[in-house]
């Protein structure tokens, strides 16, 4: 279990992480999203043993990990800048890691290397930018971690080599009872791998739930009446949101659906719908009710490129 | 091992990652062993097979045989530090190696390992291909392996130490500019400055004694230095001990110990940046502007302690120097940062600049006005040592001690007449402090190095200038112990720790070893004043026995003139140059005959070829003092013509000398004869020169036998 307590981390002046404390059990995919800057990649430097924290502790089984070889053996990193000496084939980098990590599996790493049509032999400067996001993945995977680190792995990453990658993590965290951590700036690439979700945001986690609960927790409705009706008219519904467009209303609730449907039949509307949320839609409501805006914290300008690319 | 550590597979690594660079290094130093010694085999080649009989095989040094063994030290180990910790430049690089599960102090002292491993690589390889060309070419050269090694540990501690300063560099900077702009700092910056400021104070202050104040002091103890400024100064090799050994080599310990904890305490994210933090940063820039400032400081604190005001050009030159200082000091954090508004920060740190050149003033004086104090009574003083530099005049070799001088200094003299006239000259000294500053040398002075050890057992040195009523009753007092004759007349017996050197002669180590011990006979039977004549140099010698004793890490020597008046020793030499030469004398009268025959032969152009041979020595008798040169040269194909019946005669005495025993002459000659030929075309020169020396039965004084036999007449 992968454990951090009133984590701190200050470059200088700015503080990149405020006090996190988080619980990861063992066997579970760990997401984390957050904009630039939000202290994703701080946490997973820390978590890793690769930053000295400023304040408070991470804990991985109880032990310590910085500059802890016996946790740091179990561990793979795989960091958003990737490392490999000048002008090393991927069997170069395998050496290193070889010489590195005890658990080194070079039968996995022939098999990943043929999973993904890399050839060891080639220098890695020649590869392409996802093709050696994918060296970096075989390196971790043949290191055979019960700790996994995936630092924005997915960008870069064509959708077959993305699935794959899913696949393979996926892969570990079963048979092995692996634990994984993913960071991503977008919440679509991780909702759809991982088990539990953490929003950062200026250093604090500010939203942490499991997948599923943050999935049926809350959920849409849409209304409409003969008669005028306000939002008082929902009074007993825990409401996130509320929008009214004449007779019509459309309603973000929280709490048990089939008693609340139940309840809002009661009040006899002419049209009642119940529609299913997106993840990114349960944290836009779940974060404006704690006062956060899903568009500043997760960047609007992400949102935008989204758009175009939609 | 603990794994904690050390990693043996890190360490493979290491080596790995070091092995492009190792191999063109080591490469390259054995590439340039190699060539010196086939250049010096060609060297010889072209003096021509006939000449070099008799003088091979050549006695190679270490220094010799390895001319570029400072760029093992002075380049490849700080390059292969640098390129071993390069990683802690770059962010990426550097999360990787804090990431990966071995302790840092694991991979820093695995990497460490393989650096010091190529480096003796390096340094052994180049020894081994260094020794393995001079062995290719059989009867040409021979070495010391034993020297050969003494220079590899030499330079293997001056390259761990080198190797220690860059890995400190890259443990407390980010970029690989700043990393090495700090490794010269570390290796030579203190150093630097520890000279300049005992310098600046010795310079103004006469009787402070700087070889005295502390080995930390003496700049010979630092291998790094003392190679470098031996390769500049060409000076050549200085004698190996163990002293500057150990002291380097402790010194790159504590620099490896200091490198560690810095790497430990490093935070990954320092890479990329020239300093971790802005007390670091304001270190290296101060450390830079402080060193221009040295300067300034000298002036400011001689014209301080000499009571003198600055002129209006050393006031300009204090100026430029601070200004220089002051455009380094931002040149430095604009180099490094490459942001102007970075200049601003860092004026705060220049405020310490002058504060630091005021403490530096402030030691300086503190420490002129601390020896100049030291003025102490004659009933203050236990005893006295004494070290006579007046007796120097056959003290060769720059930063070795006369045997006898140190060895007299260790006795302590307690005679109250001569502790008095110590005192005194001190005392006398120190009044006359301002005009010895202003360079007004006194000719009834003399110059001694007196320790003073005072009641409460501490002993001080200081530079004193008695007069000659002082001299004379200091050196009364010495000369009066027993123990002070014995160091002259009793010469060091201990081979092991002796090494034997002719300046002219050529002969074996046993021959100078039975020469020698002639010496130690002639010396312990020799009059002591007579003797002490002789060691100091007062009479006519044909040649030089330097004789160097090397004991517990410390190095003195002496030189004995080789004359008639020690009869054993002059005796021994003359046979033993004579068995040693005798079969090159044969070769000398064949080369000699030859350019006889050569002159005569019409078969030779006279355009192309010019043709000498010369006879050049002294002519003297035991006791003369002095000695009758002579030069005679014999050319062929030009206007001068020899004189036949004067070369025969000499010829004639040639051949007598090869079996001469020199007990019998009352005039000794010593001949230095050589042939020469030139390839006017080519203008290639080859000369044979050998020297002989001849005792020569005759009746003749020296004068009228030169006047014969030498001088000759010109046709």
């Amino acid at each position: 279990m992968i454990e951090t307590r009133d984590l701190v981390k200050r470059f200088d002046k700015y503080t990149a992480l405020n006090g996190i404390n988080a619980r990861i059990t063992n066997g579970c995919i760990y997401g984390m999203v957050g904009s630039n800057g939000a202290g994703k990649s701080t946490f997973l430097r820390l978590v890793t043993g690769v930053y000295r924290p400023d304040g408070g502790e991470v804990l991985i089984d109880g032990e310590p990990v910085f500059d802890n070889p016996a946790v740091k053996s179990r561990l793979a990193f795989v960091p958003d800048d990737l490392y490999f000496l000048n002008s090393a084939s991927m069997r170069r980098m395998a050496r290193l890691y070889a010489s590195i990590y005890p658990g080194f599996d070079w039968n996995r790493f022939d098999f990943l290397a043929q999973s993904f049509r890399l050839d060891p032999t080639r220098p890695i400067a020649t590869f392409s930018k996802g093709m050696k996001r994918q060296a970096a993945i075989i390196m971790a995977l043949s290191c055979r971690p019960d700790y996994m680190f995936f630092d924005e792995t997915f960008d870069g990453l064509d959708p077959v080599m993305r699935g794959l990658v899913k696949g393979l993590i996926c892969e570990d965290v079963a048979d092995k009872k692996a634990t994984a951590i993913i960071t991503s700036h977008s919440l679509r690439e991780l909702e759809d791998i991982c088990d539990h979700l953490a929003l950062l945001h200026e250093g604090g986690v500010i939203l942490e739930s499991e997948v599923q609960d943050l999935k049926t927790a809350l959920f849409k409705v849409q209304l409409a009446f003969l008669e005028p009706f306000d939002r008082s008219r929902f009074a007993g519904v825990d409401l996130l949101h509320y929008q009214q467009s004449g007779s019509v209303a459309n309603l973000i609730i929280r709490g048990n659906r089939e008693e609340t449907v139940e309840k809002l039949r009661r009040l006899e509307p002419v049209l009642l719908d119940v529609l299913p949320l997106t993840l990114e839609e349960v944290f836009t409501y779940e974060m404006k009710k704690l006062g956060y805006s899903f568009d500043d914290v997760l960047g609007r300008e992400e949102e935008s490129h989204e758009q175009k690319a939609v | 091992m603990n794994k904690k550590r050390f990693d043996k597979k890190l360490y493979a690594e290491g080596l790995r990652q070091l092995r492009v660079l190792g191999i063109v290094f080591l490469g390259i130093s054995a590439l340039v062993a190699v060539l010196n010694s086939v250049g010096s085999w060609i060297s010889l080649l072209s003096i021509g097979q006939e000449e070099l009989k008799g003088t091979l095989p050549v006695m190679v040094s270490a220094s010799d045989m390895m001319p570029f063994i400072q760029l093992s030290f002075l380049l490849f180990a700080p390059i292969l530090s640098l390129k071993m910790f390069h990683f802690l430049t770059d962010r990426k690089s550097s999360d990787f190696y804090h990431s990966i599960p071995q302790t840092r102090a694991c991979v820093f002292l695995s990497f460490f390992a393989a650096i010091v491993s190529w480096l003796l690589m390096i340094v052994l390889g180049q020894a081994a291909a260094a020794a393995l060309s001079r062995i290719v070419f059989p009867g040409f050269f021979r070495f010391s392996a034993a020297e050969l090694l003494r220079s590899c540990l030499s330079a293997a501690a001056a390259g761990f130490y080198t190797a220690a300063a860059a890995a400190i560099a890259c443990s407390i900077t980010g970029t690989a500019f700043s990393n090495v702009i700090v490794t010269g700092l570390l290796i030579f910056a203190p150093r630097l400055i520890l000279s300049a400021i005992v310098g600046s104070v010795s310079s103004a202050c006469y009787v402070m004694v700087p070889e005295k104040l502390s080995f930390f002091f003496n700049n010979d103890y630092n291998l790094v230095v003392r190679m470098l400024s031996n390769f500049l100064s060409q000076r050549g090799t200085t004698a190996f001990s163990w002293g500057p050994v150990l002291y380097t080599a402790v010194l790159g310990a504590l620099f490896v110990l200091a490198a560690l904890l810095f790497y430990r305490k490093r935070r990954s994210e320092a890479a990329g940046f020239a300093a971790p933090n802005a007390l670091l940063g304001a270190v290296y820039r101060l450390t830079i502007a402080f060193i221009i400032c040295l300067i300034p400081i000298s002036l400011i604190f001689g014209s301080i302690v000499k009571g003198t005001k600055l002129d209006v050009m050393d006031r300009f030159e204090i100026f430029v120097l601070y200004l220089i200082a002051v455009i380094a000091f931002y040149l430095y954090e604009l180099i490094m940062t490459r942001k102007l508004a970075m200049l601003k920060k860092a004026t705060l740190s220049l405020l310490l600049l002058p504060l630091l050149n005021v403490l530096a003033i402030v030691l300086m004086v503190t420490a002129y006005r601390s020896t100049i104090r030291f003025r102490p009574a004659a009933d203050e003083i236990r005893a006295i040592s004494v070290y006579d530099n007046t007796d120097t005049a056959y003290f060769l070799g720059q930063s070795e001690e006369n045997y006898f001088e140190a060895q007299a200094e260790k006795l302590l003299i307690t005679e109250p007449a001569a502790v008095k006239a110590a005192a005194d000259g001190l005392a006398q000294t120190l009044d006359e402090l301002d005009e010895i500053n202003q360079g007004h040398y006194r000719g009834d002075r003399y110059s001694l190095t007196i320790g003073y050890k005072t009641q409460t057992g501490k002993t001080v040195y200081r530079e004193v200038r008695v007069s000659e009523a002082q001299y004379d009753t200091i050196l009364k007092g010495m000369r009066a112990l027993s123990e002070y004759k014995e160091i002259y007349t009793k010469l060091p017996d201990d081979s092991a720790t002796l090494s034997l050197a002719l300046y002219a002669g050529k002969m074996d180590a046993a021959a100078r070893s039975r020469l020698y011990e002639a010496l130690r006979r002639d010396a312990a039977a020799m009059d002591f004043d007579s003797w002490i004549g002789i060691l100091r140099g007062e009479i006519f010698s044909i040649d030089t026995l330097h004789v160097t004793k090397t004991e517990n890490g410390t190095t003195s020597s002496f030189n004995v003139p080789i004359t008639p008046e020690l009869p054993e020793t002059f005796r021994v030499y003359g046979q033993e140059l004579q068995t040693d030469n005798a079969k090159q004398i044969e070769e000398l009268l064949a080369s000699v005959k030859r350019v006889e025959s050569v002159r005569l032969s019409a078969a030779v152009p006279m355009d192309t070829y010019m043709v000498s041979a010369s006879l050049q020595g002294s002519v003297f008798s035991a006791g003369s003092g002095e000695a009758l040169q002579f030069q005679q040269t014999y050319q062929i194909g030009s206007s001068w013509y020899p004189n036949e019946e004067t070369a025969h005669a000499l010829l004639d005495i040639l051949e007598k000398s090869k079996d001469n025993d020199l007990t019998g002459g009352r005039i000794y000659l010593l001949l230095g004869a050589s042939t020469e030929l030139w390839g006017v075309e080519a203008y290639n020169e080859y000369g044979y020169w050998e020297q002989i020396l001849v005792a020569v039965d005759t009746d003749l004084t020296p004068e009228e036998f030169a006047q014969q036999f030498l001088w000759g007449k010109k046709r």
